[in-house]
């Protein structure tokens, strides 16, 4: 009798065909794996179905009809979503300074003075001194040559175009020159103001003290109190301008983000303000209860998220009762454009993600069976319970023993199993798993392209030294005989099979890794603790001798690597999953109900 | 002692053609030297001879308004050509040495 077992999840539809015999043997003969179509458990999963069906059976070379028994996972009715706010913001009124690290700006020091437009040097006061704005229309030797005239004058250049070193180079007395100023049209004409450019390989040193400011300016206590906000966010540049306006200031303004409220199955409830952070909301999180629900404060912005995010549940499930069970909450720092920059400069601003798990009474797996077995003519049974096959299928990884427990790294959930040789089980799912790293990646970075930030997660990095070779993230060398394209030259590459792919942003490859370290470990590490801990007797992580890890994201080339190094001072052996012994961390559950059968027909 | 540089060979170039080159090498504060070529020769080639003796291994030749940026690893190839982008190709020509990203050559190949 040759049977197929099929697992539906949220990213991806496995399939396991064998032949079974009366007598309890099971030969395997083919697996396969497509794109989940619609929202797990609903019926526009049909197609994916099919599809994987279609795909099995033509690399046997045979019709899908020679299938006899289709059998399907009891899926948990589970969803992953996530969302992202963030809780404070930095804004430039009128405009006081300019921080940014152009590629080359030139000069060192410090220059101080009023700042007027090139244009308007004849008007110069001889007892003053003056910082020169330089429009993208002069050209730098005209800038050059009036620079000198008034040289005495002139303590520091802002230029609009990249051209700090070329006037540098053609005036008689060095001044601090910052250039790429892409709006200097908006720079305040008149006011004092302080020019600051470090050494090469040094940043500024001055402007990112409140009291280098407060000495420039000379300012009371009073106002030195208030440019903080200016000077923390200038540390780390290579140049920096700060102009000192009337009315402008730069504010960091605390966005009313709200607290979340927990309610739990047993009526007690508890209430954590976001801006406590995420480790807060997570120690409110795991006091051993089980969750009811989670709601935001009304019109804040964890409310709106929440809101937001229950509502795109409601429609992709179409129910009506949508419930977070599990919430899992991470701190990042986000590069946002600073509101009325000048040079386009980014600052650093705290945000909250969250991702949110939600649990339904039951996925309609049984409509889908009646409706497979109606498309199809082939007898379908919904067969077992998704965390008890998982398990079931990962006992064929050679090396594992009962009690054995399995964790489901997935796309939308991270699940955990322990099955007990006498059949006992205990299940649990978790907000935060594939999906959600690549947001953390793609907020973190400011990359706004999804598609990248999973390709940043999925593989490793290189920079493009030359031409013709490339140094790996692991510092190995590689060389080509072909010149690489000119696009990839001197950027950050992603190493993708034999393609290349360009990271467009200018952070260093270091940054990168960074962060897709701490993605990786803020959500599967910290879920696979929660997990097992949720499933292990007594909660204690020691009582589980061994963990087998499955999904899509077992397959990660560090994520298990990861978790092992944190297991292992448990004394517990964690590793990726061989089903089988040839399908790797893929395909357990689909295994696991082939073999829930043997010995059954 | 060969002083690491840029070689710029141009015939009969047109004086802001270079003078723009130049300073896009120099706001990157690269070295560079121009030799101007008597005779008849291809952008390309001025360029790849310019790469071959550059100690940088990095050549551009200038023709009238033509400007070729390459390098000795090339092989006579084109890393850069245009006839309006002179700055930028004089900044991704110092770039390329200093093993920094390209700039966007507006209306360059």
């Amino acid at each position: 009798m040759r049977v197929a077992g099929i697992d539906i999840g949220n990213s991806t539809t496995e399939v396991c065909l064998a032949r079974l015999a009366p007598s309890g043997e099971v030969v395997f003969e083919q697996s396969a794996l497509v794109a989940t179509t619609g929202t797990k458990g609903t019926i526009q999963n049909l197609k994916g179905i099919e599809a994987v069906l279609q795909e099995a059976t033509q690399a046997m070379g045979i019709a899908p009809t020679a299938i006899d028994l289709i059998l399907l996972n009891e899926a948990a009715p589970v969803i992953g979503d996530m969302a992202m706010e963030t809780i404070t913001q930095t804004i430039i009124t009128e405009s006081t300074m300019i921080g940014h690290n152009p590629n080359t700006p030139s000069g060192e020091g410090l220059g101080r003075g009023i700042t007027i437009p090139l244009e308007s040097l004849s008007q110069m006061d001889p007892k003053q001194s003056y910082i020169v704005l330089v429009a993208s229309h002069i050209g730098y030797q005209e800038a050059a040559c009036k620079i000198n005239q008034k040289s005495d004058q002139i303590t520091g250049a802002i230029i609009q175009s990249d051209e700090a070193v070329l006037i540098q180079n053609r005036i008689t007395n060095p001044i601090p020159i910052v250039d790429e100023v892409k709006y200097i049209d908006r720079v305040p004409i008149g006011m004092p103001a302080l020019v600051e450019v470090a050494c090469e390989g040094a940043t500024i040193q001055t402007l990112c003290n409140p009291y280098g400011i407060a000495q420039g300016f000379g300012l009371t206590p009073e106002e030195t109190k208030r440019i903080i906000p200016i000077a923390k966010s200038l540390i780390g540049n290579r140049s920096a301008v700060v102009v000192r306006s009337p009315r402008g200031e730069v504010k960091e303004k605390e966005i009313p983000a709200g607290a979340l409220r927990i309610n739990f199955e047993d009526g007690t409830s508890s209430e954590v303000a976001i801006d406590q952070g995420s480790e807060v909301i997570m120690k409110a999180l795991t006091r051993s209860k089980q969750v009811q629900d989670i709601e935001g404060t009304a019109h804040s912005n964890i409310g709106n998220m929440i809101v937001t995010m229950k509502e795109a549940i409601r429609q992709v499930s179409q129910r009506t009762d949508v419930q977070i069970k599990d919430a899992l909450a991470v701190d990042v720092l986000v590069p946002m454009s600073v509101q009325g920059a000048l040079a386009g400069e980014v600052s650093m601003e705290r945000a909250v993600a969250l991702a949110a798990m939600v649990k339904a009474d039951a996925l309609p797996m049984q409509a889908l069976a009646n409706a497979l077995q109606q498309q199809t003519g082939i007898t379908v049974e919904v067969a077992g319970v998704e965390g008890v096959m998982a398990a079931l299928g990962a006992l064929t990884t050679r090396g594992t023993t009962f009690p054995l427990a399995i964790l489901d790294l997935g796309g939308g959930s991270t699940d955990a199993a322990l099955l007990e040789a006498d059949g006992c089980v205990a299940v649990t799912h978790l907000g935060g798993a594939g999906h959600f790293i690549n947001m953390l990646i793609n907020t973190e970075l400011g990359l706004e392209n999804l598609p990248l930030a999973e390709a940043i997660k999925k593989y490793p990095l290189a920079k493009v030294e030359s031409l013709f070779h490339i140094r790996l993230e692991t510092g190995e060398v590689k060389f080509f005989a072909q010149p690489l394209p000119p696009k990839v030259f001197g950027k950050v590459v992603i190493c993708k099979g034999h393609e290349l792919l360009p990271v467009e942003s200018k952070h260093s490859l270091e940054k990168i890794v960074t962060v897709r370290r701490s993605a990786k470990e803020k959500v599967f590490l910290q879920n696979a603790l929660r997990a097992l801990r949720e499933v292990a007797k007594d909660g204690v992580l020691t009582n589980i001798p061994n963990v087998v890890l499955v999904g899509g994201s077992a397959l990660d080339f560090e994520i298990p690597g990861m978790i092992l190094e944190h297991l292992a001072p448990y004394g517990i052996v964690v590793g990726k999953g061989e089903i089988r012994g040839t399908e790797g961390p893929r395909n357990a559950v689909a295994t696991g109900l082939v073999l829930s059968k043997v010995g059954k027909i | 002692m060969i002083r690491p540089e840029i070689i710029i060979q141009v015939h009969q170039g047109e004086a802001d053609v270079v003078s723009e080159i130049l300073a896009g090498i120099e706001e990157e504060g690269v070295l560079c030297q121009v030799v101007e070529i008597p005779d008849a020769r291809s952008v390309a080639q001025l360029a790849t001879e310019g790469a071959q003796m550059s100690q940088l291994e990095v050549g551009i030749g200038v023709c009238k308004k033509e400007a070729f940026l390459t390098v000795a690893g090339l092989k006579g190839d084109v890393l850069f050509q245009t006839q309006c982008a002179y700055r930028q190709l004089g900044q991704n020509a110092a770039r390329y040495v200093k093993g920094n990203r390209f700039t966007q050559m507006v209306g360059g190949v």
